[in-house]
């Protein structure tokens, strides 16, 4: 267990005031609060290391304890004991002991104050749970119908419920899913935020999708039919003759389902690149040539 | 306290072990709106994450109403910049595709 320096952690002297503790609180309290600081883990981090520094040195009996026995906290009260029997036994002997070694910042507070937490300082607030944050990654495909998933949150299993058509970013709340209260205080909520890799050849805005087709340029000029793939398969589209290079068709209702809107789907628009030949033979190229002598614009 | 659609403020007040006049001047510095109900005032619940917020800079951090309006109107400046800088990068992405 590591030892802390809790006048370090405030940035202060061991000859520090009461007022120069309190204002040291208050000035790093305000930039570290984790509500100043959202989704800043590191805060909240720091924030806690605050609280504790200004839980051992705003109190004068434990502060006077952390001043004594500094590093030494783990033997504290064995070395107390000892001390009463010397005084008992009015030797001179002396106890020796030994320095705390290994483990982390909470063990350290508990180890010397105990398990007291913070906030017993005459005032009891019932504190509603932490928020709980977390990041869910789909593919798009996986969000085009409604389906139902198993999470497991602080090692709780948590069966969710993903509407069809949810965006990427997007964030959803499930209430009381998050860190259990102060004092009988309501749990937090658990925010879920979807990350939708897109593994489709479309391009999503919203409901609406984006699909760029090549068509030969004989069939952009002639018109024809071709093949073009939607989410829910293969439609047949025609081609007019004359057709231009980034010419957009809109496909109704061929996009993705809207969020939460039960049968209803944004538009699916196909964006035209007419496709120029290469690796044409002899008669090809002649009849292209004749083509150039028709004066074709 | 059970989830409903709006929650009492004296039984918020009571919960919490707070003065009612704290959810008062909130409302008087827009930070939160309080529903009459049968001239008993009411907040929403979808209020209730930023009032508990509001309280705990105030009592953890001591900070006066003006601050906490101060406060509240740069962490949704915070909010709406970090959506859009999220959105931007969403929009960046297709062209890297």
């Amino acid at each position: 267990m590591d030892f802390i320096d809790y006048y370090k952690v405030l940035g202060l002297t061991k000859s520090a005031s009461e007022k120069d503790i309190k204002s040291a609180y208050r000035k790093m309290a305000r930039k570290h609060h984790p509500d100043l600081n959202p989704n800043n883990a590191e805060a909240e981090k720091k924030f806690k290391q605050i609280n504790e520094a200004n839980e051992v040195l705003s109190d004068p009996e434990k502060r006077k304890k952390y001043d004594q026995y500094g590093k030494d906290w783990q033997h504290a009260e064995e070395f107390e004991k000892a001390k009463a029997q010397q005084q008992y036994r009015r030797t001179s002997n002396q106890q020796s002991y030994a320095s705390g070694q290994g483990g982390d910042y909470s063990d350290f507070f508990e180890s010397m104050f105990g398990g007291s937490g913070f906030g017993h300082q005459g005032r009891e607030v019932k504190f509603r749970g932490q928020d709980f944050n977390a990041e869910l990654r789909l593919n798009l495909t996986d969000v085009i119908t409604q389906h139902k998933q198993t999470l497991t949150v602080n090692g709780k299993n948590i069966r969710i419920t993903i509407p069809a058509g949810i965006e990427d970013g997007q964030t959803i709340k499930i209430k009381g899913h998050g860190g259990k209260g102060s004092q009988g205080a309501p749990k937090g909520d658990l925010y879920i935020t979807f990350s939708i890799q897109n593994n489709t050849a479309f391009k999503r805005e919203g409901a609406n999708l984006y699909k760029t087709v090549n068509i030969p340029l004989t069939k952009a000029v002639l018109g024809g039919e071709i093949t073009v793939e939607t989410l829910t398969g293969k439609v047949k589209l025609k081609v007019k003759p004359e057709t231009q290079n980034g010419t957009q068709v809109k496909l109704k209702g061929k996009g993705f389902p809207v969020y939460k809107k039960e049968s209803q789907f944004g538009d699916l628009f196909i964006t035209y690149t007419i496709k120029i030949p290469t690796n044409l033979t002899g008669d090809q190229k002649e009849l292209f040539k004749q083509l150039e002598k028709t004066n074709l614009n | 306290m059970e989830t409903r659609e709006f929650i009492r403020i004296t039984e918020f007040c009571h919960n919490y072990g707070i003065e009612e006049s704290f959810v008062l001047v909130l409302q008087d510095y827009e930070i939160v709106s309080i529903e009459l109900i049968d001239s008993e005032p009411y907040i929403h619940e979808q209020d209730l994450p930023l009032l508990e917020k509001m309280l705990r800079l105030h009592q953890e951090l001591e900070i006066n109403p003006e601050g906490l309006q101060a406060i509240h109107h740069l962490l949704n400046r915070i909010n709406g910049l970090q959506k859009e800088v999220y959105s931007l990068k969403r929009k960046l992405k297709r062209f890297e595709l």
